[in-house]
């Protein structure tokens, strides 16, 4: 068991009592031939945590798919890119009052059946991060070798620098908690994929990450959104934003995550002004 | 130079971002007055040809402008991306409240 500070152990004894408002948040960017099912899938089997999808500015039906689904509907005006619109449902879930976010791509890839094993460190408080990892469980699909060279590299880089086994940094399967949600809204979020570079951020700014083994299924239906022609912007992209990570450390170090702690844990948008301005720098935010 | 007027004229372009322009316009325009100071100065500097130094000035020019938009462009994109996000909320809450009010 890793060391747990007084502080930690008070938060884990209050909310070990205190119901947790969870909540699903589902990224979704023209899925109309997967949304309904995954949205179905989903509810089937965490049938008492809310769920809301995140409509990146479809073409298609993919809105009118989810919300005839039954599902609560985020529909961006237009598209934003994948961070942006994950970051739109962390915004919702902050401002909402959620205490615990699960992030479940809208194309099928990640089974619900691991929705409880991630919620389950962060319910605990042994984690903020709790990152879904394909290989750390069985594999059953294949990767275009480009890309399998960039995830080696920066999964290398993610362990080095955070001093913990990091093993698929470019999971999009996550869960997160109010505070690291908090982070995330506050600017700390990339626009189109999060990856390695936010992980480096959130371990220096005093997060803890926290793999756990998932497997990832082929896509439903249609084409994925990773092509290989992006990889050079890709290598170019993760390089850059981990070097302004590492630049960036102290700062981060300074805005420690116990400054997106709220005051009030419950009530509807009650933490005024905080969520709002997700523009300020974390250190600004901190007292 | 005229056209910059004539931009900032029709509100095409705004004082603020016309700024690096017209500073640069008026250079331009001034700098035949001072032929033999741009000589004296290139000279100094070891040019071989003195309009190279104005070429050189201006290629800085040109980069710093560019430089200003893409720090503008980073911007705007945020808070275009802020918006957006904004509003969906937005949309959603009002949503839910007509649904609530039935």
């Amino acid at each position: 068991m890793p060391h747990r500070s007084p502080a930690h152990k008070l938060a884990l004894s209050y909310c070990s009592f205190l119901y947790m408002k969870r909540l699903l948040i589902i990224p979704a960017y023209n899925e109309a031939q997967n949304i309904a099912s995954v949205i179905d899938e989903i509810r089937s089997m965490q049938p008492s945590v809310d769920l809301i999808v995140v409509d990146d500015g479809s073409s298609d039906a993919t809105f009118e798919l989810a919300e005839r689904a039954g599902a609560k509907v985020l529909r961006l005006p237009f598209n934003l890119g994948y961070g942006a619109a994950v970051q739109s449902g962390l915004l919702y879930g902050v401002e909402a009052g959620y205490d615990l976010c699960v992030l479940i791509d809208g194309d099928g890839q990640h089974d619900p059946r691991f929705i409880a094993d991630l919620m389950a460190p962060v319910e605990e408080g042994t984690a903020d991060l709790a990152l879904g990892s394909r290989f750390l469980g069985k594999a059953d699909y294949s990767i275009p070798f480009a890309r399998k060279v960039g995830i080696m590299l920066f999964r290398k880089l993610a362990s080095i620098i955070t001093r913990q086994q990091i093993t698929d940094p470019t999971s999009g399967y996550q869960a997160i908690n109010r505070r690291l949600m908090r982070f995330f809204v506050n600017d700390n979020y990339p626009y189109d994929f999060p990856d390695a570079d936010t992980l480096i951020r959130l371990y220096f700014a005093g997060f803890k990450i926290l793999e756990v083994p998932v497997t990832i299924r082929p896509r439903l239906r249609g084409e994925s959104m990773h092509s290989a022609g992006k990889t050079l912007y890709y290598v170019y992209k993760m390089l850059f934003s981990i070097f302004i990570a590492l630049t960036q450390r102290r700062v981060l170090m300074k805005g420690d995550s116990h400054a997106f702690r709220d005051e009030t844990v419950d009530g509807y948008r009650q933490p005024a002004g905080d969520a709002d301005d997700h523009s300020a720098s974390p250190a600004k935010t901190a007292r | 130079m005229l056209t910059i007027i004539q931009l900032v004229r029709r509100k095409q372009l705004d004082e603020k971002y016309a700024f690096l322009w017209v500073a640069a316009g008026i250079v331009m325009l001034f700098a035949p007055l001072a032929t033999r100071t741009i000589d004296a100065m290139s000279t100094a500097l070891g040019f071989h040809y003195p309009p190279a130094l104005i070429l050189l000035l201006g290629f800085f020019a040109l980069c710093l402008i560019n430089l200003q938009f893409s720090v503008t462009i980073s911007r705007l994109n945020k808070h275009n991306k802020q918006l957006a996000q904004r509003f969906a909320i937005l949309e959603n809450r009002l949503k839910e409240f007509e649904r609530s009010e039935g």
